[in-house]
């Protein structure tokens, strides 16, 4: 029972910690899915910052809140009663009586909680400040894969923000590789920053011919989707690192929208285009 | 980790379609070295002329070849 009880408290204390780092990992996909490489690392992390959140909140609460604040009687951190309350048998050992623990808690429960969810908040804003400053390129030192922040811009940005991956496979018969092209649709990484598998939208596929002269690209490249005009899902290839050789990532121009106008010009073009298709077709 | 917006994805397809289901003709578009944005209205320009100029020597679109 002092066991449970003790891992109880301890994992409320260490509160303060966990709310860091899910607010570091709140703003971005990279972090949340790459960073907590070592996760004794992170939990040393959560111990520290939990350790120096309520020191600061001990200072704070007890030389001045506690003191200095009459308009609300802000009650003093009392250090014993904590540390009985961290050892639940101190409130069994003969002499000390039961309702000392229930009356605690019935007396300060509001202010337990107010405390906690205090911390809690402000520790979980800090990390995503944190988190925040990380995506935008600063914090270096906290960053470890660049380059998967650089991906992630397109899905953040206002305006079309396209990536188009070449992908090199191992699939290869003699000197012939099989090569892929297609938009970047989703993306994972391995926590050392390597690529777990990725995903592309509109995919192509062609061959490489490595030669003595070196690389001969083959002209032609063969969509994937033979039945695009068709189809109300679109298809997409999932390549996995088993079969990634390296990926080549082009960021294409940035399309910008400027009014509704734009978009609806776009819709008539491609109606005059299909329609005028069609009158073809039928003429034949 | 999702790269490739929704909002995206249907505009790229819709220029694919302006382009008659070439999707080199947007590539060659959107990967204009020499500029970092486009606004769409060029765009549409740009892929209308690609498309008009290949128009003689393009093979069946990839449907109707699908259909054959």
């Amino acid at each position: 029972m002092s066991i449970a009880w003790a891992t109880v408290v301890i994992v409320v204390l260490l509160l303060p910690g966990f709310a860091f780092f899910w607010g570091l990992y709140a703003p971005n996909q990279v972090t949340r899915e790459v960073s907590p490489a070592s996760p004794l690392a992170q939990l040393a992390g959560v111990v520290i910052i939990s350790f120096f959140v309520h020191a600061f909140a001990y200072l704070t609460i007890n030389t001045a809140l506690c003191v200095n604040f009459p308009p609300i009687a802000v009650p003093c951190v009392d250090f014993d009663e904590l540390s009985a309350l961290v050892r639940i048998d101190a409130f069994t050992l003969p002499g000390t009586p039961h309702p000392t623990f229930r009356a605690m808690l019935d007396r300060y429960i509001f202010w337990i909680l107010l405390y906690f969810l205090a911390t809690g908040a402000l520790t979980g804003l800090a990390g995503f400040g944190a988190g925040k400053l990380i995506e935008h390129g600063h914090l270096r030192g906290f960053t470890r894969h660049r380059y998967l922040f650089l991906l992630e811009k397109g899905r953040k940005s206002e305006e079309s923000e396209l990536v188009r991956a070449y992908v090199l496979s191992r699939t290869q018969n003699l000197n012939t590789v099989v090569f892929y092209d297609g938009i970047l649709q989703d993306f994972f990484a391995k926590a050392d920053g390597t690529i777990s598998y990725i995903v592309l939208h509109d995919a192509n596929t062609s061959a490489m011919e490595i030669t003595a002269s070196g690389p001969a690209h083959s002209k032609n490249s063969i969509p994937l989707d033979v039945e695009s005009g068709v189809r109300t899902t679109k298809p997409f290839l999932v390549i996995t690192s088993e079969n990634i050789a390296n990926v080549y990532f082009e960021p294409l121009n940035i399309l910008r929208i400027e009014s509704g106008e734009d978009a609806e010009a776009l819709d008539k073009a491609i109606d005059e285009l299909e329609q005028s298709a069609g009158k073809t077709a039928s003429n034949i | 980790m999702r790269v490739l917006k929704e909002k995206d994805r249907i505009l790229y397809d819709k220029l694919v379609r302006l382009a008659g289901g070439d999707s080199g003709i947007v590539i060659k578009v959107l990967s204009n070295p020499h500029r970092s944005s486009v606004d769409l209205k060029t765009a549409i320009k740009e892929i209308e002329a690609l498309r008009n100029i290949h128009k003689p020597a393009t093979a069946p679109s990839l449907p109707q070849a699908a259909t054959v």
